[in-house]
């Protein structure tokens, strides 16, 4: 590999690395909101249900 | 920045902060191709030079700021330290692993090869990934929340001991790694490197540095939200029963 091809592979994994950490990181939270949300409207419909 | 209404109030800070850091990566990226100059032996390879050290850096930070919470969750048994702690080593863990690739490719053009054993900083900074890895298995797989929350700061208290160990590998045995290049005593500090060079290395360490400081946000925002899931699951699972 050129001098060139080892810069652009270190630049290439921080960058792609950062952005798919970011995105991971981003889709994990609103996983955990979504289910947390569908959670909370179960939990409505279990205190209707016992009323 | 500890519950979901926290998290939201800081989000417009951190969305301005996500801004700032892309146009500082933007111009650190454009001053270091077009306007910092090529090292007279390395030539361009060198160029990894402005990713690798921000890595080691913004890994270095995290792994301290890790030691630090982890030092108050023992003294105050408070949950929040504990949760900071390992958002600071999850986000360090990302960098050593940034460290520990762009290093070898730096390596193989710098030295002829990518890894060397007898190498006192490479053995010593894979040593420390290794340690922080086991960190986020430990927390990935014990049951016991109190347990994990103490045994994980210990392992991030003793783990640190690693970073000056690292830092002054390079002068206490024979390695392939250079002698401190900004922070030289002989030469004066900063005064061993070229200033354009200095100036885009010291720009970059501070958009790591930002980035940083984003992606702990993110990651404290996650644990909230898990935190908010896990105790909604635990109500509904109590719920289930007393209906029967």
């Amino acid at each position: 590999m050129s001098r060139e091809g080892f810069v652009a592979a270190a630049y290439g994994v921080v960058f792609i690395g950062l952005i798919v950490y970011a995105l991971g990181l981003r889709l994990r939270v609103f996983a955990a909101r979504r289910q947390a949300a569908r959670l909370e409207s179960d939990l409505a419909e279990l205190e209707r249900a016992s009323k | 920045m500890f519950d979901e209404n926290a998290v939201r109030r800081w989000r417009p800070l951190f969305l301005g902060l996500t801004g700032v850091f892309l146009a500082m990566l933007a111009f650190g990226l454009y001053r270091i191709f077009l306007l910092t100059p090529n090292e007279r032996t390395m030539g361009i390879a060198q160029k990894i030079m402005y990713v690798h050290v921000p890595s080691a850096w913004n890994a270095f930070f995290s792994f301290g700021a890790a030691f630090a919470f982890s030092v108050a969750h023992l003294a105050t048994k408070n949950i929040k330290w504990d949760l900071l702690a390992h958002a600071c080593v999850e986000v360090g863990t990302l960098f050593a692993t940034f460290v520990l690739i762009t290093g070898p490719l730096w390596g193989k053009p710098a030295w002829g090869t990518y890894w060397d054993w007898h190498d006192a900083r490479l053995v010593t900074t894979l040593i420390l990934w290794l340690i922080f890895l086991g960190y986020l298995m430990l927390r990935a797989t014990s049951e016991s929340r109190g347990r994990r929350s103490k045994l994980s700061a210990i392992v991030a208290i003793v783990g640190f001991c690693d970073v000056p160990i690292i830092h002054m590998s390079v002068l206490w045995w024979r390695t392939i790694h250079p002698m401190p290049v900004v922070m030289n005593r002989e030469a004066g500090v900063g005064r061993n490197i070229d200033s354009t060079m200095l100036g885009s290395l010291l720009f970059m360490l501070a958009a790591f540095n930002l980035l940083f400081f984003i992606l702990v946000y993110h990651r404290v925002a996650l644990e909230i939200a898990r935190e908010k899931l896990d105790a909604l699951k635990s109500v509904r699972a109590r719920r289930l029963e007393e209906v029967g």
